[in-house]
């Protein structure tokens, strides 16, 4: 054989379908002028067919084996397997039905956030308005030790008798005081505990 | 599309996904690495690693171009670890005179087919996987994914990350050393001359 490793693996790209451009070219025109490089694609197109074939038995069979991969791997991503696959961390593919009910979930716990913190600022307006209105009562009060109280003072009061509240025990580090808020009728009144984070400056 | 919906977190099309991709990895990977149990491991983690990366995937290239890169490069490594039995063949057992001999039981599927016909088919057989099993990893994979997937030189080249040079003389010497160990078979099925050898002194490159 007179041709070389390099026009050589040229005609295998051309029997292959597999040259472009001036190879390309170059490899045809050498085709036509040498009855050496046509025999040698003539039997390179004429023997892959038979190695497909004898390959396809071979690995067809073999593959077989391949058919609970599917499984495995899935099994192994219920498993978190995926989250240990060295290489770093891992994305996690959340099921597409669950997208929408985590948007949901979401935005109930902010709503819920805004009713907490406009809850919060109403108590703390409205204690404000105790402090300088004395607009309340005062029902209990526990020091900076723990202390159980028994009946509130408010309720032995004459006037705001029948409207205390029971406390059963606090046991905190800071001062602690229960008011009763007054309203314009009996059914609006309220309850707030104030703990009192301004003790130690006093 | 079963990557896009794969992408958006449908773990049911990852699923067909590999599913519908899970033999030829394996096959590539057996190529590689031989032994069916490791192949098989390999293949797993392969798939998980791409399952990791659905979200980076671009679509530049295909899902099984890209599928295979992974799987070749954790061949690769396995073949690396030190103590690795490579169970490389020496080429001598190309001539081994008892070759028609080995149990290779695919060929029992050819029910119904002429008697000789299956006996000279098991005889292709047996000296194909001789054949296969003497060749280097690299050589077999491109066999592989050539012969059976039908990978473009350009896809190969992308998938063991070397050059179209490269895979171009990968494949010329794997196929050139397949035709001569099974010459005869070649012969008698498509009346093929001794394969083409280049000139004397060239050498196979890039391998």
């Amino acid at each position: 054989m007179t041709l070389s490793l390099e026009t050589t693996l040229e005609l295998m790209a051309l029997a292959d379908g597999e040259l472009h451009g001036d190879a390309r070219e170059r490899a045809e025109k050498l085709m036509a002028q040498s009855e050496e490089a046509q025999r040698v694609v003539a039997a390179m197109r004429s023997s892959g067919p038979a190695l497909q074939s004898w390959l396809a038995d071979t690995f067809g069979r073999q593959s077989q084996s391949a058919d609970g991969i599917a499984d495995a791997v899935m099994a192994k991503l219920a498993g978190g397997a995926a989250s240990t696959v060295a290489g770093g961390p891992i994305a996690h593919l959340v099921p597409a039905v669950r997208a929408p009910r985590a948007r949901v979930v979401t935005r109930v716990a902010l709503a819920a956030s805004v009713l907490a913190f406009a809850a919060l600022a109403v108590l703390y307006i409205r204690s404000m308005g105790v402090r300088s209105g004395q607009q309340l009562a005062r029902v209990a009060a526990a020091g900076a030790s723990g202390v159980a109280i028994g009946a509130p003072r408010a309720a032995e009061e004459p006037a705001q008798r029948g409207r205390g509240v029971e406390v059963e025990e606090i046991d905190s580090a800071k001062r602690v005081s229960i008011f009763e808020i007054s309203g314009a009728t009996a059914s609006a009144q309220s309850v707030v505990v104030w703990i009192d984070d301004d003790q130690e400056e006093r | 599309m079963l990557i896009e919906r794969a992408q958006a977190g449908d773990t049911g099309a990852f699923r067909r996904l590999v599913e519908r991709h899970q033999r030829r990895a394996f096959a590539v990977a057996l190529a590689l690495v031989r032994d069916e149990d490791d192949a098989r491991e390999l293949v797993q983690d392969a798939f998980l690693r791409a399952y990791r990366s659905l979200p980076t995937f671009q679509g530049g290239s295909s899902f099984f171009t890209w599928l295979y890169r992974i799987v070749t490069n954790l061949g690769i490594d396995l073949l690396r670890k030190p103590g690795r039995q490579t169970g490389e063949v020496d080429e001598s057992q190309l001539d081994s005179d008892n070759r028609v001999d080995l149990d290779v039981p695919f060929i029992g599927r050819l029910d119904g087919a002429d008697p000789a016909d299956v006996v000279r088919r098991r005889e292709i057989a047996a000296r194909l996987q001789i054949a296969l099993d003497a060749l280097p990893s690299y050589h077999r994979a491109v066999i592989v994914m050539r012969e059976i997937d039908g990978l473009s030189y350009e896809e190969m080249g992308q998938v063991m990350g070397v050059t179209k040079g490269t895979i171009m003389s990968r494949l010329f010497h794997a196929r050139q050393k397949l035709q001569r160990a099974l010459y005869d078979c070649y012969e008698e099925q498509v009346g093929a001359r001794r394969p083409a050898e280049p000139r004397d002194g060239e050498q196979e490159n890039g391998s």
